[in-house]
């Protein structure tokens, strides 16, 4: 079976959401995870859709704070809603505690973070890197910059996700040609690759787990109900 | 003895439709804001038609820089376009086909 690639964020609404989700099918794309801004009876629907075409979907959440406190706040009243969750670490405050909270799946680092990123930032490190390219598309100079760093310091250390950020269908861009932005920062085919395939999956494997209901700890699982 | 440099066919599209040389000047013109004029010449990109459909050829080693200028394109003249590669091929044969 060949691989399944993900398109780890899409910004879709309920106007939108058949557009985007044939045109992600007809790019190649065996799954995508949204960020949805509707009702949950309208995400019931694009799901439906969704299936129709034999694309999965699954739910993000997109939390943009800044500080501590509101992002702890943010993961609580969240928690087991969303298959996953990424944070925009605007402030170096956030990236710290996001990078190593359990509860977040991948930081999101801005084109201009207003932070310098080292090899102390790194060793913290328990969540992968998100990049996405519609970040790069809108300010293409310093996010090219940002990236170089992210995968020059943090890129050996954790896994780096590339996603298209798309909110329309002219957004978005072919497996291939994401995986070119790993591939022009040194990653080997093989590597580059994985930033829409398995580091993806892996993610959404352990989230499922998680939210099943027989779901006790790491590796603890009830069975027998 | 001389060993010839390895090429790839990326078969291309744009949305909405443009005709082939118009997404070959594009590229060609994004290729150069992103890795110079001596990037745009080491990659020896040319390009071929197939059914009406843009073929670019570049080199094996550029091809990661040609992926990424087609994905780095945003408009071309004015419109709101986007380019995307279709398929990716070591011979020009297995894309006729």
């Amino acid at each position: 079976m060949g691989r399944r690639f993900i398109d780890f964020w899409v910004h879709v609404t309920p106007e939108n959401s058949q557009e985007i989700l044939s045109k992600l099918r007809e790019l190649g794309f065996g799954a995508a995870v949204v960020e949805f801004d509707g009702s949950e009876e309208e995400f019931r629907e694009t799901l439906r859709y969704a299936e129709s075409m034999g694309l999965e979907l699954y739910r993000k959440l997109v939390v943009r704070v800044s500080g501590r406190r509101p992002l702890l706040s943010a993961l609580r009243s969240n928690r087991g809603r969303y298959e996953v969750i990424s944070v925009v670490c605007e402030d170096l405050e956030t990236a710290l505690v996001a990078a190593r909270d359990n509860r977040v799946d991948t930081v999101v680092i801005p084109p201009r973070p207003g932070y310098r990123f080292d090899k102390g930032v790194a060793s913290l490190l328990r969540n992968r890197v998100e990049i996405p390219f519609n970040q790069i598309l809108e300010d293409p100079e310093p996010s090219l910059k940002t990236y170089l760093e992210v995968f020059k310091i943090l890129g050996r250390k954790a896994g780096i996700i590339v996603s298209s950020g798309a909110s329309s269908p002219l957004m978005l861009r072919t497996p291939w040609q994401l995986i070119s932005l790993p591939m022009i920062m040194g990653y080997s085919h093989e590597e580059a690759l994985k930033t829409v395939s398995d580091e993806c999956w892996s993610i959404i494997a352990t989230n499922l787990e998680k939210l099943s209901p027989d779901y006790v700890a790491p590796g603890v699982v009830r069975i027998g109900r | 003895m001389v060993v010839r440099p390895k090429k790839r066919y990326v078969e291309v599209e744009a949305e909405p439709e443009l005709p082939p040389e118009k997404i070959f000047e594009a590229v060609k013109e994004r290729y150069v804001w992103l890795f110079g004029l001596m990037g745009l010449v080491e990659a020896d990109l040319k390009l071929y038609k197939i059914r009406d459909k843009a073929v670019i050829r570049c080199r094996l080693e550029s091809l990661p820089k040609l992926l990424f200028s087609t994905a780095m394109i945003k408009e071309v003249e004015g419109t709101p376009t986007a380019v995307r590669t279709i398929r990716v091929s070591g011979t020009i044969r297995s894309l006729k086909e």
